[in-house]
């Protein structure tokens, strides 16, 4: 049998384990579990040629779980979408889970038919987010100061350490991918990514402009620390 | 037959859950609730049609949100209807755990097979008189 077409990622076993077969039943993908406290094991164990198409992942699990989550699938898995699964208790966090770069969002108060029809528009390369979620997440937008808050929000906060790391050899060292990669020994491909990442979350237009944003928000000074 | 009462107010995991559970054929939904209050009308209905025919056991299986808050919702219950069996899942932790009375707690496994062996062994158990 081949790998998993998707992966759930969910805080509580039971219902992960719950929505991956049942999701599995409802349609022609095979879904498996991952628990967030053991992601890279499991990723390990998985087939590496195995595609996996999509990602459903639990936003109400600490955010360092989801993040590592949608980090170390996205780098595995390159293709991988990803879609959020949104609980009430996470609606008025809808900011920060945006940054996890989803292709869909959709709450809990769906039920698995909507899932369903959610996944199959993911997969067909559209963006879904519930009608609740993009309500609320616009009413966020228009409560944030533009020159203050959301400048707070594209801060290199949220950057992964590896991201950081990056960032530094690209500001620091002027490295390019192919020496990242081998000083890394990672993929060229994984390395793109990550500065693909990189310039997304600082919501600048190139590598360029994301060494300029790190020197004016001190994220540099990070790195070395950490280094 | 275990008849089987859930209460859980997210309808994709009360969706999800009651997927699983009706392909057990020892396993039969009575019915799907959003809070206790729900579950105790569907349990004063359920028990009083039960006692006409079968002693099959109870038990309601409860999504909470806080380890805290299972001994309320499941004090209510069990103080109303002394012969179901309590089970919640803690949102928070990930727990499952079984309840008799209001101080006795037994945790069951948290993966779907091994919940549903788990949930009838304790129910043999407890048919039985074994001790636990």
């Amino acid at each position: 049998m081949s790998g998993p077409d998707g992966l759930v990622c969910h805080r509580i076993q039971l219902f992960g384990e719950c929505l991956a077969r049942s999701l599995t039943d409802a349609s022609k993908l095979h879904f498996a579990t991952l628990a967030p406290e053991h992601l890279v094991t499991q990723l390990d164990e998985l087939e590496l040629e195995t595609q996996v198409q999509l990602l459903l992942l639990d936003a109400a699990m600490t955010e360092g779980d989801a993040f590592l989550a949608a980090d170390t699938v996205r780098q595995r898995f390159p293709v991988c979408k990803t879609i959020l699964l949104v609980s009430e208790a996470a609606t008025n966090q809808l900011l920060d889970v945006a940054q996890l770069a989803a292709y869909g969002c959709v709450d809990e108060n769906i039920r698995l038919s909507e899932l369903c029809s959610a996944i199959q528009v993911v997969l067909s390369g559209r963006p879904y987010c519930s009608p609740p979620l993009a309500n609320a997440l616009l009413a966020q937008l228009g409560t944030i100061d533009y020159h203050h808050r959301w400048s707070h929000h594209v801060t290199g906060a949220h950057l992964t350490a590896r991201e950081r790391e990056i960032l530094g050899m690209i500001a620091l060292e002027q490295l390019g991918n192919k020496q990242i990669a081998r000083r890394l020994h990672v993929s060229l491909y994984t390395v793109k990514n990550h500065v693909h990442n990189i310039i997304e979350k600082l919501g600048v237009e190139d590598r360029y402009e994301a060494v300029q944003v790190a020197r004016s928000q001190h994220l540099l000074v990070k790195v070395q620390a950490a280094q | 037959m275990i008849r089987l009462v859930l209460v859980v107010e997210r309808p994709l995991l009360a969706d999800v859950l009651r997927t699983q559970l009706a392909n057990q054929r020892d396993l039969r939904i009575e019915a799907q609730t959003a809070d206790h209050l729900e579950a105790a009308l569907a349990l004063r209905k359920l028990l009083a049609r039960r006692s006409k025919s079968t002693d099959d056991p109870v038990v309601v299986i409860c999504l909470v949100a806080t380890e805290t808050a299972s001994p309320a919702v499941c004090g209510r219950l069990i103080q109303e209807f002394p012969e179901v069996r309590v089970v919640t899942i803690c949102a928070d932790s990930g727990k499952v755990q079984s309840h008799r009375g209001s101080i006795a707690v037994e945790e069951l496994p948290c993966s779907v097979d091994d919940f549903i062996q788990g949930l009838r062994a304790s129910l043999i158990d407890q048919n039985s008189g074994t001790p636990e």
